[in-house]
């Protein structure tokens, strides 16, 4: 993932949101699609998306099921009831952090 | 870009070489193959996958970084199912078959003793045989089923499972041989034979239902 240490932290959230919109997908369709949301601004790099995606299916917020495409064994991501739930709660938190944020960075006003 | 059989083969053996469990080989070669569509047609083979292995996976020594975390999470999950597999037993609507199977057993071992041999008998096929069985019908599935004989993440965590009965049993026998003689313990203690034949016969149950989730993945992808 790109060096931005607040996207570092919401990588989860991002999956998570992906998922809820998209209802399955595989490891590379999932780079892409942050890349194409982020207009190329997001690149899941440096290994940072699979611990994240097996760490939410080890939390059992995500299941997992294959496919043979090509010859070669696909391996599908979709939220179970729990990741559900937790989309809803990761997404509260981070718009609460935006607001948090929002209101800090507002009270200094910006100097030139 | 497409890579040829010959170029698919020489991943395939990167890939081996490096990675040790066939579950992050198949996900990392399926990424690095959907990738590899989209390089351009003058970048050479070893090119693109140097690419692609540098910029989505950090380098090849990251992929055995990405592999040991992945064979952790995977661990985590399949202990976490197994512990979902056993309470369901103890919850409704299950809870029901448990209780009624538990007083049977109960009834049956206080009214007719069946003996030690035959009780004996029973404790070593619920904690030495059928998990055994299930052990080998894994291994038998895996090559089968996936048509590989390469090592799963989860292999170390199912054997560790599987061989958890046995132990039950030596405790057991130890416990009873400086406590009293066989057949009089048994004809006495009903009530802690039936327990531990309980224990025994959900965790057999969720040791089953374990392997059969494993394989439940493939059946999907068999039928695509």
């Amino acid at each position: 993932m790109n060096a931005n240490p607040l996207l570092k932290g919401s990588l989860q959230t991002i999956i998570l949101k992906l998922l809820e919109d998209n209802s399955q997908m595989y490891g590379y369709e999932i780079t892409q699609r942050v890349k194409e949301v982020s207009e190329g601004s997001i690149v899941l790099t440096e290994g940072a998306l699979y611990p994240a995606l097996h760490k939410l299916e080890a939390d059992g917020f995500l299941e997992t099921f294959t496919q043979v495409v090509d010859n070669r064994v696909r391996k599908y991501y979709r939220l179970t009831d729990a990741g559900g739930k937790e989309v809803t709660s990761k997404l509260s938190e981070a718009q609460a952090f935006i607001d948090q944020l929002q209101t800090l960075l507002n009270l200094k006003p910006a100097t030139k | 870009m497409k890579p040829t059989e010959a170029q698919k083969l020489s991943l395939q053996t990167y890939l081996h070489d490096t990675l040790s469990y066939r579950e992050t080989y198949e996900e990392i070669y399926d990424h690095i193959l959907s990738a590899m569509e989209f390089q351009p047609e003058g970048v050479s083979f070893e090119d693109a996958i140097n690419n692609i292995i540098r910029n989505d996976f950090g380098g090849a020594k990251n992929l055995v970084k990405i592999e040991t975390e992945s064979k952790n999470a995977m661990v985590k999950e399949g202990l976490n199912k197994f512990l979902r597999f056993v309470t369901q037993y103890f919850k409704l609507p299950l809870l029901l078959y448990t209780v009624l199977a538990t007083v049977q057993t109960y009834y049956f071992l206080s009214k007719i003793n069946p003996g030690a041999i035959a009780i004996e008998a029973i404790l070593v096929l619920l904690t030495m045989l059928v998990p055994c069985a299930i052990h080998l019908l894994r291994l038998y599935n895996t090559g089968y089923l996936l048509s590989t004989t390469r090592k799963s993440a989860r292999d170390k965590m199912f054997d560790n499972l599987a061989a958890g009965p046995i132990r039950l049993l030596l405790l057991l026998n130890v416990w009873i041989a400086n406590t009293s003689t066989f057949n009089e313990w048994f004809g006495s203690h009903p009530y802690i034979i039936t327990m531990v034949l309980l224990v025994c016969t959900v965790y057999d149950l969720a040791l089953y239902q374990l392997y059969t989730d494993e394989f439940k993945t493939v059946t999907e992808h068999k039928r695509v």
